[in-house]
């Protein structure tokens, strides 16, 4: 244990090193890809700032003395550039690459050596030799005679004070924003506002308050420096509970003639149209409005595709016919480019998402007192935005799980010959229709037969039920299933991946898990990359029509009644050497059974991974765009039907929750075998 | 019983020394915030003795920290300390203006910050 102590410093100041030089780089990239890349926006050089600083404040503590002196220097040159004494050039740029280079290869040297000596001194005195540039002259403004709270002007640190006296010399509009908020969400609703604000402005500080019920609320305000007017800004934030106020002061130009003003003014910030970005900032409600309009026209058109068939069949190849059919094309292609337009807008990018489950991981990690690397791969793939904030928690719960139960202690670690520093791999891409995200770790693999005992003290199977490897990983989604032995502070309290599988089932996803003992385990999670509307497989059983969403269909085929047997009471048919489990669909719904008058019939193999099931119809009428309609409340219970959706003839027709279904024959077929 | 320390630092090395350094001595147990905001989300949580605070950091500074504390009816006298640095001699004055009872500069000896937490919930 007290050697243990002795080394861990290193180690947790490698990974933040590392962390911080990351954060850098990103910065530094995004200051390259800047309009404007000798003006980038503040809050990129003051965030490397902080960095450079941070680094400084650790490596001090640590002792690495090379690493503080460089980072010192570079802070200083940071420091200068954020408070406005020195001007970004090229050269600067050059600098600040070449410094997190070298900080890098210190870092490096420390991991490797456990100390930090290789020469600087030329970057030291290039860096020091910038800094002796002549300092640009800042005005000051008197910030006192600013029309605002005393208490905000006593808390705003050295830089934030800067910024304001900036936001002023360039004659921006600065506003007061003050929203309340509950104790509990505060951070995710700020956040949410800081995102917009951050489409049109800076937010130079943010105060909180006790507010009014300092029990239960919290209040901020928040103080924007901004180009844009009081109506914008009121017009983006319509849709929150904050009160805006903008706070007057006497520019410095307006003593000038009107006629010389704009000028006077284009003249002192010559960046200053130029550096507003090209981006409008939407709400996703205006979005889905829209979205649903075009849902609607995509069954209008289904209906003029119908109506034009039907005059083709009657008046055969007639001039209003053809003429019918070209427009309905033209109408079809267009629309499907409407479509994929509005379906683009909606699309993000998982980077946000995969960042905030990096910093959780390093979080739980420390806690656990486990240390982690966590790699991430493919975070520029996008998903629809509505999606995005759908698996933020089933994939916060795969990782917690990999931290909690997958990646073992350092000591097990080292006994099994293993790195001590353990992995966890996230990465996203996207295939097809899909995206698809996995989390693997480099752990110990889920112990199947832990997993079988587990089931059978739950009574979840019977003892000596043998099971498959695949049938024993299932079990782990079996509800109130959960191997840890204690319940720790990392892994949720009861929530389990039961609950995880139903949400992705929700989003028409799946879930898979692969395990290898002693080298890890996989979580792979497959997503349509858009919800609403979808193509579908439109099926026929009996008298009822169905919608299968063709996302979840890998093929269909015909089969005969010969064809199925019966294995453990349960109907199975071969495909391709492998038994497919089937379901009747008129058994899941309880129809009538019309016992297949012909011989016969059509499988249609849905789901993915090892969770596969052949769907038996009698007829394939064909794939359509459907769009999803929700049933309702009072029916929005059923199981087995995602929602409703009409086709052109205006028929209304059930869209299957093909997840669901499998689930639930799955369940039965549990059910029977313990029975 | 022991004494309650809430240190707010947004370095995870810095903030584990930090830790580290308070539970060497008899009877004081630390809770750990990242950020300003993960603090505001503790504060109502435990009855704590002590603060301890960073100045930088990403989503409120430490001098705003100081500020809710001591205009909070209801931790306006939990006693803070602002971690600073050489260079932030104008923060530094701020946070004892605004009522921190003290301050520990970076970087520090085990001893010394021992010594001021001592000093003030000895």
């Amino acid at each position: 244990m007290k050697d243990k102590k002795k080394d861990e410093p290193n180690l947790e100041f490698i990974a933040e090193a590392e962390e911080i030089l990351e954060v850098i780089s990103k910065n530094l990239l995004a200051m390259e890809e800047s309009q404007d890349r000798l003006s980038p926006h503040p809050e990129i050089i003051n965030a490397i700032f902080r960095g450079v600083h941070t680094l400084k404040g650790i490596a001090g503590m640590m002792g690495f003395n090379n690493i503080t002196e460089l980072s010192h220097t570079l802070e200083n040159l940071l420091d200068a550039m954020r408070m406005g004494r020195l001007t970004l050039t090229s050269v600067v740029i050059k600098l600040l690459f070449e410094s997190t280079e070298t900080l890098r290869k210190l870092v490096e040297k420390v991991s490797k050596d456990g100390n930090d000596s290789i020469d600087t001194s030329r970057l030291l005195s290039d860096i020091e030799n910038a800094l002796k540039k002549k300092p640009e002259d800042a005005a000051a403004h008197k910030l006192e005679e600013l029309d605002l709270d005393s208490n905000v002007l006593k808390v705003l640190t050295e830089y934030e004070n800067h910024r304001l006296e900036e936001n002023l010399r360039l004659s921006a509009n600065i506003f007061e924003i003050t929203a309340g908020f509950s104790l509990e969400t505060f951070d995710k609703d700020l956040n949410q506002i800081n995102s917009m604000i951050s489409g049109f402005g800076e937010v130079i500080t943010t105060l909180p308050s006790s507010g009014a019920s300092p029990d239960i609320g919290i209040e901020f305000k928040l103080i924007v420096g901004t180009k844009e007017d009081f109506n914008y800004v009121t017009s983006i934030l319509s849709g929150t509970n904050v009160k805006i106020r903008e706070i007057k002061y006497q520019r410095k130009n307006e003593k000038i003639k009107a006629g010389e003003h704009d000028e006077a003014q284009a003249a002192e910030s010559p960046s200053s149209v130029k550096s507003l970005s090209m981006t409008v900032r939407v709400n996703i409600n205006r979005l889905d409005r829209l979205l649903n309009i075009v849902g609607e026209l995509v069954l209008n058109k289904a209906v003029i595709t119908h109506i034009s068939k039907n005059l083709r069949a009657i008046e055969g190849f007639s001039e209003w016919a053809l003429e019918l059919e070209k427009a309905a094309r033209t109408l079809d292609k267009k629309l499907n480019e409407l479509q994929e337009g509005l379906m683009e807008v909606r699309m993000v990018p998982l980077n946000s998402l995969f960042d905030r489950l990096t910093r959780m991981t390093r979080k739980l990690s420390r806690e656990s007192g486990k240390i982690i690397d966590i790699r991430i791969f493919g975070e520029e793939t996008e998903l629809d935005r509505l999606m995005i904030e759908e698996i933020a928690d089933p994939l916060m719960h795969i990782v917690r799980n990999a931290v909690d139960h997958g990646i073992e202690t350092q000591e097990e670690r080292i006994k099994s010959g293993k790195k001590e520093i353990g992995t966890i791999k996230l990465s996203a891409m996207q295939r097809g229709g899909h995206v698809v995200i996995e989390v693997e770790d480099d752990g110990g693999g889920i112990n199947i037969k832990r997993v079988k005992d587990i089931a059978v003290e739950k009574g979840l199977i019977p003892p000596n039920s043998s099971l498959s490897e695949k049938e024993a990983i299932e079990l782990l989604f079996a509800p109130g299933f959960s191997t840890s032995k204690v319940v720790t502070e990392v892994s949720g309290r009861g929530v389990g991946l039961d609950v995880v599988r139903k949400n992705l089932v929700k989003l028409s996803g799946t879930i898979d898990i692969e395990t290898k003992e002693k080298i890890g385990t996989k979580f792979i999670i497959t997503l349509p990359i858009t919800l609403m509307i979808l193509k579908a497989l439109i099926v026929q059983v009996g008298e009822e029509i169905f919608a299968l969403p063709i996302n979840t269909v890998s093929e269909s085929l015909m089969i005969t009644k010969k064809d199925i047997q019966t294995v453990e009471r349960r109907e199975v048919i071969q495909l391709r050497e492998k038994t497919l489990p089937i379901l009747r669909l008129e058994d899941a719904f309880n129809m009538k059974n019309l016992d297949a008058k012909t011989d016969s019939m059509y499988v249609v193999v849905v789901g993915s991974g090892n969770r596969k099931i052949g769907f038996v119809v009698d007829a394939l009428l064909g794939q359509q765009e459907i769009v999803i309609k929700s049933l309702g409340k009072i029916l929005s219970g059923i199981q087995g039907v995602a929602g409703a959706t009409e086709l052109g003839n205006r028929k209304t027709v059930l869209v299957l929750d093909v997840g669901a279904l499998i689930e639930e024959s799955v369940q039965e077929y549990k059910e029977e075998v313990k029975g | 019983m022991s004494k309650k320390v809430l240190v707010i630092e947004d370095s995870s090395t810095m903030r584990s020394m930090i830790a580290a350094i308070i539970e060497e001595m008899d009877d004081f147990a630390v809770t750990e915030a990242a950020s300003g905001f993960e603090a505001l989300k503790l504060l109502p949580t435990e009855k704590f003795d002590l603060i301890i605070t960073d100045i930088n950091m990403p989503d409120i500074n430490g001098l705003e920290v100081v500020n809710f504390v001591k205009t909070h009816p209801n931790y306006k006298k939990i006693p803070l300390i602002i971690i600073t640095t050489e260079r932030s001699e104008e923060d530094r004055k701020k946070g004892i203006a605004l009522g921190a009872s003290e301050y520990i500069t970076k970087p520090f000896k085990h001893d010394e910050l021992q010594e001021v937490v001592r000093r003030i919930i000895g």
